[in-house]
């Protein structure tokens, strides 16, 4: 392909890419049949949004979180609780939770105005396993044993219950953190993270509060894990503390250093990647790990910034575009 | 506008960095503060910056105290300032690291970008609209959606300055701004500097060592030597006064000069 031609296929992805999916997402039930699939792309909606809440954090502001699989417990315990014990509705539990998310996010945000990279990384993570341990030996949560029967969400006389409803739920809450996300990165807020991210000294010059847009950071992605989390716990109807693994913390993080960190499509990307495909390698059971091992691998080497690009600040397709206009700047100097 | 400071002192553990340091920088003139390695300017520009507190003293500009504000409020206080080592928002384009340099003009909280009300757009354009101004008017227009980090060294110094300036701040500190540059550069950076002032009417406190350089464009210096103020004046006075060339040559050459 020349470049116009990649030109315009640029466009058309830039200008239609994200509605062309939408529309991807919304026939996909009309011509699969299996629930099985279904049920991982319900799973792969639900790993996008926290994907990309774990973006605002890692990508857009540089504070590296191990501990994600922690917020997403707690707004799934929170939505459970209060549904059991409260008789919330989903929707107010939802909200709840969502809040709650945004509290612990705000909670452990308070140590990363002093920490940076791994020490900051050992604090979340030690977030993440202080949730699970609490949930693992709380009487409320009933610990091991987990919560069962969590209801469904209803809207008057229509209840989610199947795995086509809960599919279209999921994937509406995604696109909702989605199109949230990509609005903030080009807010002054999202400028503002990422002006921590690159340097915090000159943010601070600026006249940028860097403890603010740090913890809320954190909050927001708490917020976002915390709607994963409440889906999560209706959907499947029951929890317990073997689902919020450290392991699912590297997981997501995995899926968004995959995709591309600081972008907005990566992150989906890296959950259909890390959420699909070793649905799809079933067959491989004790290959596929080694596989997924080995992508990371040559991704660290060839393309240390995720498939799509890191910290691009036009969106990854139009990095052709930008490296011509490099290009004539280089030329222009010499 | 005045900012003056005031028998600043600061001590690190044992190590007495500052003593008892006092000027006052008159609206509209450029001010050089200069000394041998080590004699404190650099801890001076950063008390004045925010980032250090002193010891002891005060720090006034217009008659408030700044010296225990956190530093990310010295914009509010019209106070804007560039790095010696050029710190830049490299992954982000030419364009945004400026809008960020009107972080505090844009007043609409986020909730309204999700929506892109009106206002906000409003907002929004008129940052861009400001940014390429500026842009313009310092060469960097066609630059504007370029990394930061793919500008070569001079531009990304413009950049930065762009980006303090962009703030409207009354008083503009550089740090060492011509660290860097060769002749060429340098004497478009004494020009630079001159028409920020004349022409936009910011005031203008530099630490430098490029002599040529701060003989050049200040009209007034302070020279600093172990941390103690030991000359005040004018250029053409400051080359002739026996302290410094004593701070800068030693004693013996002082002598030789003298006679």
């Amino acid at each position: 392909m020349n470049d116009k031609s990649i030109a315009l296929f640029e466009n058309v992805v830039t200008k239609y890419g994200w509605l062309l999916f939408i529309i991807i997402i919304i026939l996909v039930p009309r011509f699969v049949i299996s629930d099985y699939v279904v049920h991982v792309l319900v799973l792969i909606a639900l790993y996008t949004i926290l994907a990309e809440s774990l973006n605002v954090l890692v990508g857009f502001t540089g504070q590296f979180s191990l501990g994600h699989a922690g917020f997403w417990a707690v707004g799934a315990y929170i939505a459970a609780l209060l549904m059991l014990r409260a008789g919330f509705s989903f929707w107010t539990a939802c909200v709840v939770s969502m809040a709650a998310g945004y509290l612990a996010g705000l909670f452990l945000g308070i140590p990363s105005m002093r920490l940076k990279g791994d020490y900051l990384c050992i604090v979340t993570l030690g977030f993440g396993e202080i949730v699970r341990i609490l949930a693992m030996n709380l009487e409320v949560t009933r610990g091991p044993m987990g919560l069962p029967g969590i209801p469904s969400p209803e809207i008057g006389e229509f209840v989610f219950d199947t795995e086509k409803s809960m599919y279209y739920l999921c994937w509406a809450a995604a696109f909702l953190t989605i199109y949230a996300t990509g609005r903030m990165r080009h807010s002054k807020f999202g400028r503002a993270l990422m002006s921590v991210r690159d340097d915090e000294l000159a943010a601070v010059s600026l006249g940028v509060n860097i403890a603010y847009y740090k913890v809320h950071a954190f909050g927001i992605g708490g917020m976002f894990a915390g709607l994963a989390g409440a889906l999560y716990a209706s959907w499947t109807t029951f929890i317990s503390p073997d689902v919020f693994q450290f392991s699912d913390s590297a997981n997501i993080f995995c899926m968004m250093i995959l995709g591309g960190l600081g972008t907005i499509a990566g992150p989906v990307l890296g959950a259909f990647l890390l959420a699909g495909l070793p649905e799809l390698l079933r067959g491989f059971a004790e290959f596929r790990l080694i596989a997924l091992g080995l992508l990371m691998i040559a991704l660290m080497i060839y393309r240390p910034g995720g498939i799509l690009g890191s910290y691009d600040t036009a969106g990854g397709v139009k990095k052709i575009r930008r490296r011509r206009i490099e290009r004539e700047a280089d030329t222009n100097v010499t | 506008m005045s900012l003056s400071v005031n028998s600043i002192s600061k001590a690190f553990g044992g190590v007495v960095a500052l003593n008892n340091v006092s000027f006052s920088v008159e609206q509209g003139s450029i001010f050089g503060l200069i000394g041998p390695n080590g004699a404190g300017k650099t801890t001076l520009f950063n008390i004045i910056a925010g980032v250090f507190r002193p010891t002891a003293g005060s720090i006034l500009m217009n008659g408030a105290h700044l010296e225990h504000e956190p530093n990310y409020l010295r914009i509010d206080r019209s106070i804007a300032r560039t790095f010696q080592n050029i710190k830049l928002f490299h992954n982000l384009t030419v364009l945004q690291n400026i809008v960020i340099g009107m972080h505090t003009k844009l007043r609409r909280p986020l909730i309204e970008s999700f929506f892109h009300t009106k206002r906000w757009r409003a907002e929004e354009a008129m940052a861009r609209e400001r940014a390429m101004e500026m842009l313009t008017a310092f060469g960097l227009a066609d630059r504007k959606d370029l990394p930061a980090r793919s500008l070569p060294y001079g531009e990304q110094r413009i950049l930065e300055m762009t980006r303090a300036l962009v703030t409207e701040s009354k008083v503009l500190l550089l740090d060492e701004p011509a660290a860097g540059l060769n002749n060429v550069e340098s004497g478009r950076l004494v020009d630079f500097i001159r028409m920020i002032r004349d022409k936009m009417g910011r005031t203008i406190l530099l630490v430098e060592h490029d002599m040529n350089v701060v003989m050049k464009v200040c009209e007034k210096l302070v020279v600093l030597d172990h941390g103690e103020k030991i000359a005040e004046g004018e250029p053409k006075d400051i080359q002739k006064n026996r302290n410094v060339i004593e701070a800068y040559l030693g004693r013996k050459f002082a002598n030789e000069t003298e006679c």
